[in-house]
């Protein structure tokens, strides 16, 4: 039995993540109990991530924000261009949560828009045909 | 680097982003189709179905995307310049969104997220801006 780097729980030798934890296991596989038992230090770093990496893409929903503008959604499709707009010029700044943040505002302005323009539709339609068969005719 | 055309990697699509994408492709289709058909044949120039303008019917002044469905059921009719007759800037945005319609339709088909070219960020920025100008611009043409 192994102990994780991380936490000091007993882990099957050969899994690569301690089960309780989550933190990578180092060198699994091998008796390694990531501790130095005389020092009870642990040898092993624990492994880093680097937070600022950028994630590989942002979506910005641009196109969508400009369907529900141009379909005539007012004023929320233009709320979401103008958060969509900022979305590359905060990746460009290196500002990744920024980006990621108003990518998500404008997608869901985008979808509050869409939502409420289908069902204008929808109403409308209903109106129109029960105008129809009760014979009044608009 | 705010100021240059920045370009972010292509990468393949997970199994559950890929089913998002495929998903996204055949409500876009559909969409499209059923709306092209009920546009050709029922112009908005002559029937009076179509939900009005939220916009317009509340303040009786053209939103940015007033005439956008006649512009384009008459580019549906054939008449390749309709859309830019009744709407300008939805003439403008349609590169766009049929760039868009691709970036769809190519992560659907092959699973492929195609890289993302960035302009500056002004370019960004400056398109609400022109919007917002359209807005006030066609109505100030109009009195």
């Amino acid at each position: 039995m192994a102990q994780c780097s991380h936490c000091g729980n007993e882990i099957e030798s050969g899994v690569q993540f301690c089960p309780s934890c989550g933190q990578p296991v180092a060198n699994s596989g091998e008796a390694s109990t990531g501790w130095d038992e005389t020092s009870r230090q642990q040898v092993y770093p624990q492994q880093e991530y680097d937070q600022t990496q950028p994630p590989a893409h942002v979506e910005n929903h641009l196109v969508k924000a400009i369907i529900v503008t141009v379909l005539c959604c007012l004023p929320l499709g233009i709320v979401a261009i103008v958060y969509a707009a900022s979305v590359n010029g905060k990746l460009q700044a290196g500002d990744y949560a920024g980006a990621v943040e108003a990518g998500q505002k404008a997608n869901t302005w985008a979808n509050w828009g869409l939502g409420i323009g289908l069902a204008l539709i929808i109403i409308s339609t209903l109106i129109q045909i029960l105008a129809i068969s009760s014979g009044i005719g608009i | 680097m705010t100021n240059g055309i920045t370009v972010l990697p292509g990468y393949r699509l997970d199994k559950s982003e890929r089913r998002k994408a495929v998903i996204e492709a055949v409500v876009v289709i559909l969409a499209v189709v059923l709306s092209c058909y009920v546009l050709y044949r029922w112009s908005p120039a002559e029937y009076s179905f179509y939900p009005p303008c939220p916009w317009h019917w509340l303040t009786g002044t053209d939103c940015p995307g007033c005439g956008s469905l006649r512009g384009i059921s008459a580019m549906l009719h054939g008449q390749f310049w309709g859309l830019w007759r009744s709407n300008p800037l939805a003439m403008l945005f349609a590169p766009l969104i049929l760039y868009g319609g691709i970036i769809v339709m190519i992560k659907a088909i092959i699973g492929y997220r195609p890289p993302v070219v960035m302009f500056p960020a002004w370019t960004y920025r400056s398109i609400p801006v022109v919007i917002v100008l359209y807005w006030i611009g066609r109505n100030i043409a109009s009195i």
